[in-house]
């Protein structure tokens, strides 16, 4: 081993440690001294950061695939890796088709046959996470979508993309509340949700928060002195996987 | 980056903030932050915490380099990282957490609270993580990267075990880091 391939390798060595924490805080905060304005240095440490922290995710939820299933699991094709990343609308995307919405269907384990529209999302037994889209580019005047999801161990999540170039849906912070159809009681809100620098909003319904049964949802604007408007309105079914 | 570069660099931007240079400050800040921000977060395990604690940290800093409580502005970097590790020692000692612990450095606290962005993203860095490892040919090297990352067995361990040397360890893990960089760059310009 030459010279540089030497330093080199003690450049990586010290850049795996430090990410893996095998550093002692001495050590740990004399490399962040030298690399504090070092972009090379701090774009590799990103980079193995985020190897590592992606690694970690495979690794939890593979041992939780076969803790909970203990049977053999299907891996996906690989074509299908390249559609399952959840991609944020650009401004050429705007009217998205719901086919596409699909798309954000994330999973780590999943065969390809159980690919279906986000509206109406059969089982996914091996997804930690449920991203469902609600379009709002028709939200004025169009018949409003039912959504429905199976009740199961995942974490639920409902995102829309505001068009910002709408300014009629376009407001400082928005509340999403669920209500139950039986007796209108919310059941959840989240409010003060903001839009994050893609123009998107999320909510977070949780795990196992929302027991089966038909719900309503309303998807409201809110202006700094308090004012409401709502946006967007539409009918959730959450029932037992089948 | 020189050490020699680094301490002229330093001297002058503490140097023209004394002198009321604003545009100095809005130097030191860039040149600096993406580093304080990264360390920030990998200590505290926490985006937002991070965030926070380096605004407060460049608060501290502004006004010590401003009012020339900086003895040797040549380790400005050093000065940056003591105030920003001492202001996350102090979010700990101040806040709820679950744990506590009179060592700050030997805990890791775990991020609970990730919002619908974070989980989406750590989600999508697994698929193009996924996208790597399937790209692997060599099962050797996919099995290296788990039993150092995830396993974190000893380096020498994973040498022993697998029939390498330390030269072909690092090259494997410098190999799948730039090309889960390529694949990284690549999902994101899509």
């Amino acid at each position: 081993m030459d010279i540089n391939e030497h330093k080199q390798a003690q450049h990586e060595q010290r850049i795996q440690n430090y990410i893996l924490n095998k550093m002692s805080d001495e050590e740990a905060t004399a490399f962040e001294i030298e690399y504090l304005a070092d972009q090379a240095c701090i774009e590799q440490l990103e980079i193995a950061k985020k190897l590592y922290q992606g690694l970690c995710v495979i690794a939890d939820d593979s041992d939780a695939l076969i803790a909970k299933n203990n049977s053999s699991t299907q891996v996906v094709a690989d074509k299908d890796v390249d559609k399952m990343v959840i991609k944020t609308p650009k401004w050429w995307q705007k009217n998205v088709p719901s086919w596409s919405i699909a798309a954000t269907v994330l999973v780590m384990l999943l065969p390809f046959t159980f690919l279906q529209s986000a509206k109406n999302i059969a089982a996914l037994p091996s997804a930690p996470i449920r991203v469902i889209n609600i379009e709002m580019a028709d939200f004025r005047g169009a018949k409003n979508n039912t959504l429905t999801v199976d009740n199961t161990n995942q974490q639920l999540i409902l995102s829309t993309y505001i068009d910002t170039d709408r300014k009629d849906l376009v407001y400082p912070t928005y509340d999403f509340t669920l209500y139950a159809q039986h007796n209108n009681n919310a059941v959840m809100t989240l409010a003060n949700i903001s839009l994050n620098q893609d123009n998107m909003l999320y909510f977070n319904l949780g795990q196992n928060k929302v027991e089966n049964g038909q719900y309503h949802y309303s998807i409201i604007g809110k202006t700094k002195k308090g004012e409401y408007t709502t946006l967007k309105e539409g009918q959730l079914t959450i029932k037992n996987k089948l | 980056m020189t050490k020699e570069n680094e301490s002229q660099i330093a001297t002058a931007l503490v140097e023209r903030i004394q002198q009321g240079d604003k545009m100095a400050e809005a130097d030191m800040v860039a040149r600096y932050q993406r580093g304080l921000l990264f360390m920030l977060r990998h200590r505290a395990n926490n985006s937002e915490l991070a965030d926070d604690i380096a605004q407060e940290t460049w608060r501290i800093v502004l006004e010590k380099v401003r009012g020339k409580e900086i003895k040797n502005p040549s380790t400005l970097a050093a000065f940056i990282v003591q105030i920003g590790k001492n202001q996350l020692n102090m979010s700990y000692r101040g806040a709820h957490n679950a744990k506590v612990t009179v060592n700050i450095d030997d805990v890791v606290p775990v991020d609970t609270q990730l919002k619908p962005q974070q989980i989406l993203e750590r989600n999508n860095t697994a698929l193009v993580v996924r996208k790597l490892l399937q790209e692997l040919s060599v099962p050797r090297d996919k099995e290296l990267i788990m039993r150092f990352y995830i396993k974190e067995e000893d380096k020498k361990a994973i040498c022993q075990a697998l029939a390498l040397d330390d030269l072909h360890f690092n090259r494997v893990l410098h190999r799948a880091r730039h090309r889960f960089k390529a694949l990284w760059q690549q999902y994101m310009a899509d």
